[in-house]
Parts: C-alpha cells; structure tokens; sequence
C-alpha cells in the first residue's frame, strides 16, 4: 500500500482506542468473574471486589469439583462437542456447497425449503414428540442428531463458497475431480477462515447447552457438564433459599459459617465453563484470517 | 492433437440473450485457432462450450469423431488454461502441477518425472515448492500452463491467458506459447480479445461478433481481405479507414473528391445492380502516400488535405487527416515533422481499396488484380 493511501494517524489513534475500548469490555468483566471465584463467597458479598481477589479461596473450585458426576459430566460434553462438531460442519459444509452448485436440481426449492426451517419451527411439544419418536430421548444421540445442521451456518458457509473462485473449481473439474474431490481437496482447504468459524460457533453452542440434558435426558450418566452445573446452581440456590425461610438467627449462624454463595460458586462455574474454549481458541485463531485465496486469481 | 468439429453451435440463455448462434468450425490437427472479439461476443462461451463447463442449448461438439456433448470435462481429454490463472491457492506449485495426473492415477515416480520436465520447459523448475502467493504474475500463468502441459490432453484451451499480464511479459509470453504450441503440437484453441496476439499466433483467425461468426481465415486472409466493416475495423492497429463514397457513372464521389473507377471495376459493379448509390471504401493507414503532387494523370485516388495531428509512435509517424468531414488516419514509415495544419498530398492506389456494402457493410468481391491477390497465392502454395 502506498504512503498517500495509508490510514491518517489521528484515524489510527481513534481506531485503536475504539477497540481498546471493546477489548477491556470483554476482558475487564472476565476478570472480574475471575476475581470473584477465587473470593470466599461471604466476603465477596461485602462488595468492592473489581479485578483481585481481597479473601482468597479455592473453595468455590473445590464445591464444583465435588460433584460425582464432573468428569463423566465431562467427557459427555467432550463428546458431544467433539463428535457434534465435527460431523455437523461436515454435513453443513456438504450441504451449503451442493446448493452453490448451478446444476443441483430444484436448488432454488430446497434453498427455500431449509430457509423455510429458520423462520417457523414446530415449537417444544412437537419437537419432544420427534425425539421420542426417533427413540433419541434419553441417547446421547440426543445430543448430536438435532443439531447436526443449523440452517444460519448452512447459509453463511453457502455465501461463503459462492465467493470463491468459479475457475479454480472449474480447473478442478477439467483436472479431473469428482465433485466430492473438489469438494474435500479444493473447497475445504479454501474455506478454513468460515469452517473455524462455524466450528467455533457450533462448538461453544455444544459446549454451553444445558438445555438438551436437563430436558431430554432422565440417565444423570449421559448428562453434560453444562446441565450438571446448572442443576449445582439451581440446588445452591434453593439451599440458601431454604436456609433464609428457617428461623432468622439461626439461619445467618449457618451461612456466616459457609463460605460460599450461590454467587461465587457461579463465578468458579462460568470459568470452569468457559477455560475450555478459552485454551482452544489460541489454536483456531491462525484460521480466522482473510486472503486464503491469495495467488490463486488474478483479482 | 485432435480434429475438432462445432457443428451449428447455439448457447441462449434463459433470459433470453443469445450468447452464441450457429456456430460452424472444423479445426485441424495441430492447428492453432484463435477466437477473437470484443467482449461479449461470445468467444468465452463458445470456449467453455467446448469444456463442457457450459452446456450447448444445441449443436454438436466432435472430437476426434466422438460426439461429446454430454461428456463431463474430465473425460473429454481437454487441458485449459485460465484468465486469472485459477491455481490452487494451497497446494504448492509442484502439487498444482500434478494435481490432474494424481486424479489419473498416474503412478508417483511418472507424476514426478512429467512435473519436473514442465517445470524445466517452462523455467519454473526452482519454484516448484513455492506456493501461489509467492509468485509474480508471469510466474504464475507459466504454473497455469504448466498444469495444462503435464496433462498431455489433445486440445489445449486457453481463455484470454495473457490478458493480466504486462505487455513486455505479455510479448515474453506470446512467443513461448507458440513455440510451445510447435513443440507439442497439440490442437490449441486460444481466445483473446487482442488482435496482435491474433495475428502474430494463429494460424486461423476466427473473428466474432454479438455470438455469430463473422469471418475465419488465415491471419493474412483476414488483414488482407476483411469480409466486411467490423473486420476491417476491428483487426489491424490503427484500424482501418473507412469512408462514405457516392458511386455515380463509374465515378466515386466523395465531397470534392472525383474518382473515375476503372472499367473493370464499374462493370462488376453494375453486374451487382450499383447504379447511384453510396459504398462505404476501406483503406489501411499504411496505403495511404504523402506525395509531392496530386497525380492527375495516374491510377490512383490522389486528393490534398490538412494535417490535424501527428503522433510519432518510434520508428513510425501516425497522421491524422480529414476527408469530407470524416476523420482518417495515415500511417508512415519516418520520423518526419508534420504541423497541424500544414497541407499534405496523399495517394491511393486503387489496389489497396476495400469496397463494402452501405446497407449490409459487406465486402464485395471486386476483383482487382493486385498485391493482395499475389500475397494470398503465395500463402496458399506455402500451405
């Protein structure tokens, strides 16, 4: 680029601040939760409590530990979101390419017709009575076989492929390639700044639902992390409720004595939550990056 | 190499436009066949027809016998090369090469010699682990070629391959495809939008416009006898000269301008019906002399005029001139001085005069025995 098209200095300066700005309003929240959770939960209710821990504590960490089901909690969401992940952008991949392709009969109805999904669903009953059907109530399939496609993703990875190359394809075709090759050995590589993504997406989706486990699974064996700390949360507070209806006095004696609130076990749940993806996106991150087709085309 | 037949050749579009109508060409092994235009004339189309990346509304595609129609790209034997070079962005530049063997199934120790012995033809051999973004623009379209080469199809096509590149690579580049075509003597079809590179590759020129075909012939051929207006116009650098003439009595009249036809030539004429009516006469910016004189007695349509504007192009002087308030330019061989307004006699001879149609703009075929005649015979004993 040359020096005259270059961005203006004050312009830079603004554009740094703004996304200072954005930066410390994700960060500046994390750290605070994080803070929090490593606070006995009594003394955090005091306030004053910003980006330090004033009464440090593990007991927050300790309380979400204690669950039995943690680590099998655990490997169910690994799983799903592994498995879930991997072939649902699979199949959307597949999906949104066969609807760029020109000589897909009836693209422009199927088109509509999973566009026609995003805008009217069956509601919940409905939709419980197609799981039970499809005997997926209470499988971990439950997990993996509704939310194998997202008709928001098909559509953003089929614009997606509709911005890349035509002769690119097209010199595959002549070279020989099956559509499926083009597909697996052209598209994809191609593709990696939306598969990441998608793939992102689809995997915090996984990893943070807890809906499906609490609502579609009865076996505490095949329920997901995100459903097992929802129900410490919801237990946590129906405690602290509880012990508040019991006679008064008492009642603060007891809570004077534990350390935890339903608060501070919260923030250790958020962070426990989240650590996951936070380690993974580091990983991803050199995929989010635009110009994959530079020096394929003369633009 | 292969023989390639386009029999009645139509591509319409659902909305209605005609991309391509009837087209009708029979192309010869090892020949070297370049479709020119301007754009939308259908040449692209006509090119991807032949792919198979475009279906044909109907007609028929022959090759080498076999009608392929319907035949996916893959299996019709064909290797082409694109405008905007269409590699694959990341796999190296040896796995571009090789990527249409490997779908072959060619075995690796063959793939390797094959993309090693492009590489060395085409001078790209120490870039062969580079990937696509490291590679200028020259480089880049030698990949492309590359990958067509190592295919060893039977027809190369090639959509407008140097149309990105610079014009010294661009000139670079001419010249290697056309030794590449002799050494591989595959059955190339080329399209291209530049007349040069029409006329200094092809060894038959097919000249398009709005989807129809409106002359094939040799890269002489076509200079020398244009089949009608857009031809002349359209190849040939500056173009050719055209000018409104009133044909009356065996005179051409234009403006002040008399000029008495010889008989040979008015008898043709009134063979064809022309009594008095208007022709429009073509003449090449070469065939234009500056003479001392206007020569009365001669042959030639000699006439005096203004120079508007001259541009000194090197080692050739472009002179701009008006005739009956119609704009023409000559073309001379010097580096003379020539003023605005400075005033100029200027020949014609009678050889080098394009006779078209006014209604139709067709050429008509006057026979004048001329340089023309001699250059063609001599290009056809050669042939």
């Amino acid at each position: 680029m040359s020096k005259s098209m270059e961005t203006p200095l004050p312009l830079r300066i603004l554009n740094l601040i703004l996304i200072g700005i954005l930066c410390l309003t994700i960060i500046l929240p994390f750290m605070h939760i994080l803070a929090l959770s490593f606070n006995n939960g009594m003394d955090a209710q005091k306030g004053g409590i910003m980006f330090l821990p004033r009464d440090w504590s593990l007991e927050n960490y300790t309380e979400v530990f204690k669950q039995n089901n943690l680590i099998n909690g655990l490997m169910i969401s690994i799983f799903r979101t592994v498995v879930g992940t991997t072939i649902g952008v699979g199949l959307m991949a597949m999906a949104a390419y066969a609807l760029t392709v020109k000589t897909l009969p009836g693209r422009k109805y199927i088109t509509l017709f999973i566009f026609f999904t995003m805008l009217f669903s069956g509601g919940t009953i409905p939709y419980y009575l197609v799981l039970t059907d499809l005997n997926l109530t209470n499988t971990i399939w439950v997990y993996i076989i509704p939310s194998l496609y997202s008709v928001t993703n098909i559509l953003l990875l089929r614009t997606f492929f509709n911005q890349l190359p035509m002769s690119v394809i097209e010199a595959a075709r002549i070279d020989g390639s099956s559509e499926f090759k083009i597909f697996r050995t052209i598209v994809l590589p191609m593709s990696k700044p939306v598969l990441a993504t998608i793939s992102l997406f689809t995997a915090v989706g996984h990893w943070n639902d807890w809906y499906a486990g609490t609502f579609y699974v009865r076996d505490e064996m095949l329920k997901p992390l995100a459903t097992l700390l929802q129900e410490m949360l919801t237990r946590q507070d129906a405690l602290a409720d509880i012990l508040l209806r019991s006679s008064g006095s008492q009642a603060y004696e007891m809570l004077d004595r534990v350390s935890i609130t339903s608060e501070s076990l919260q923030m250790a749940t958020i962070i426990f939550v989240v650590l996951p993806i936070v380690c993974v996106y580091p990983f991803i991150q050199k995929y989010f990056v635009k110009g994959i087709t530079v020096g394929s085309i003369k633009e | 190499m292969a023989k390639i037949e386009l029999k009645h050749l139509y591509k319409d579009y659902e909305d209605g436009k005609h991309a391509v109508t009837d087209f009708n060409l029979t192309i010869d092994h090892e020949e070297f066949i370049v479709l020119v235009g301007p754009s939308g004339c259908g040449k692209s189309t006509t090119l991807r027809m032949i792919a198979g990346l475009e279906d044909i509304t109907s007609g028929e595609i022959v090759i080498d016998d076999c009608v392929e129609n319907h035949l996916h790209p893959k299996d019709r034997n064909i290797a082409m090369v694109f405008q905007n070079y269409a590699l694959y962005p990341h796999m190296s530049v040896y796995d571009n090469l090789a990527f249409g063997l490997k779908m072959k199934k060619i075995s690796k120790g063959e793939i390797d010699a094959k993309v090693k012995e492009a590489a060395k033809i085409l001078d790209i051999y120490p870039l062969l682990e580079r990937k696509p973004k490291e590679l200028s623009g020259g480089q880049r379209q030698r990949v492309a070629l590359g990958r067509a080469i190592v295919r060893e199809a039977k027809v190369f096509l090639m959509d407008e391959p140097l149309s990105n590149l610079d014009a010294k690579l661009r000139f670079q580049t001419r010249a290697e495809i056309s030794k590449l075509h002799k050494r591989l003597k595959a059955t190339t079809i080329y399209v291209t939008h530049d007349q040069t590179e029409a006329m200094t590759m092809a060894t038959r020129i097919v000249v398009m416009k709005d989807g129809l075909i409106q002359q094939v012939g040799t890269p002489r051929e076509i200079y020398l006898k244009p089949a009608n207006v857009f031809v002349g116009k359209f190849i040939g650098s500056p173009a050719m000269n055209f000018i409104e003439a009133e044909y009356v009595n065996g005179e051409l009249i234009i403006g002040l301008i008399r000029y008495q036809l010889p008989k040979s030539i008015v008898n043709q004429l009134q063979q064809r019906d022309y009594q008095e009516q208007k022709i429009i006469l073509g003449i090449r910016p070469e065939n234009i002399s500056i003479v001392t004189e206007v020569e009365e007695q001669s042959n030639n349509l000699s006439f005096v005029t203004e120079v508007e504007i001259a541009e000194l192009m090197g080692a050739e002087t472009l002179v701009y001139f008006n005739v009956n308030e119609q704009q023409m330019i000559l073309k001379v061989n010097d580096m003379g001085f020539y003023n605005s307004g400075e005033k100029i006699a200027l020949s014609i001879n009678l050889e080098d005069m394009h006779f078209f149609d006014k209604v139709t703009e067709m050429r008509l075929p006057l026979h004048v025995e001329n340089n023309v005649h001699k250059i063609l015979e001599r290009e056809s004993i050669k042939l």
